[in-house]
């Protein structure tokens, strides 16, 4: 039973630890995304010389 | 028909007219999101829990997040350091720019660091925090970069936070080195550099899932690299053509004022010519 308890607990740190990469990860992300896609259709399409 | 390049490809692979995203980009995001679903694979499911003397037991799966981050925000530090020594060598607004992404980038990584390694310091040590060496230091280096990113924020002319950001670039860098000798340095409850140091506690399935976090973690910083970079480019040329438009609508109010002084003065001139 107490291993049982130990290794729920273990998975529960476990869980939080890669929830939180992708929260933090995927958030941080995205607001890249967001903000690259305000800021770029304010400058004209010549001088994004990306695409 | 011709299809235009920043409209080009179908599927996954269209980009957005406006975006930074570019077809590269959009292969690499590719490849980071299928290589993420097999990291989660293998570290979640395929791995087995660590069973050795010290066993961590199912907690080892920590150590694949946690490793990789902290190694991915030496390297975007590290690009930091460079990309700004280049700037107060070549001092063009690319290296500036690159410079900046790396270090927000590194900030990320940095804050996911601190996080992971809180969740597994309180399993294991029984506490979120330990003012220990490792911690201290990479905490240290957190606060020293944030410290950049306000500077960035506070300097308004372009060319003097260019500079006094780079000199700090270059400063705070001198942290990594203590951060990561720290466990070798000074009596630390952190445990020393195994993988650097080529001596890796793990093997089989644990080992794979940890150099995959590696390579993962190096992949997802190239991509966000390459999208906050486009970002801080656009917005630096969006900056410059204000302040173009600035001067130029000054240069303007000063030409109209000069004319109406001397719209003013020359039936002046006239009348004084005339007695």
């Amino acid at each position: 039973m107490g291993t049982v308890l130990a290794a729920t607990s273990a998975w529960t740190y476990v869980g939080v630890t890669y929830g939180a990469t992708v929260v933090l990860i995927g958030g941080y992300a995205a607001s890249i995304v967001h903000r690259g896609r305000k800021v770029g259709r304010q400058l004209p399409p010549e001088e994004r010389k990306w695409s | 028909m011709t299809t235009p390049s920043n409209d080009s490809g179908a599927g996954l692979l269209r980009l957005h007219p406006d975006g930074t995203a570019s077809r590269g980009s959009r292969i690499l995001g590719i490849v980071v999101l299928v290589g993420s679903v097999l990291f989660l694979y293998v570290a979640l499911v395929a791995s087995k829990p660590d069973e050795s003397l010290d066993a961590m037991g199912q907690l080892v799966r920590i150590m694949y997040v946690h490793v990789p981050a902290a190694i991915a925000c030496y390297l975007a530090f590290f690009v930091t350091a460079v990309a700004s020594a280049m700037y107060l060598w070549k001092r063009t607004t690319g290296w500036d720019a690159l410079a900046a992404s790396s270090a927000e980038i590194g900030v990320v990584f940095t804050a996911l660091t601190l996080l992971t390694g809180s969740i597994w310091g309180h399993t294991t040590w029984g506490t979120w925090w330990e003012w220990d060496p490792r911690l201290t230091s990479t905490a240290l280096m957190f606060v020293l970069y944030i410290g950049y990113l306000a500077l960035r924020r506070a300097i308004i002319d372009p060319v003097s936070r260019a500079k006094q950001s780079a000199i700090l670039g270059i400063i705070a860098f001198a942290n990594v080195p203590i951060v990561h000798y720290s466990v070798d340095w000074w009596r630390s409850l952190h445990q020393t550099a195994t993988v650097a140091s080529l001596d890796p506690q793990i093997d089989g399935l644990r080992l794979f899932a940890l150099f995959l976090g590696m390579i993962l973690a190096m992949l997802l910083y190239a991509w966000l690299l390459l999208h906050r970079f486009r970002l801080e480019f656009a917005s630096q040329a969006l900056e410059a053509k204000g302040l173009d438009y600035a001067l130029q609508e000054r240069r303007a109010e000063g030409r109209a004022d000069a004319a109406e002084v001397a719209a003013t003065a020359a039936p002046a001139l006239d009348a004084e010519e005339v007695r």
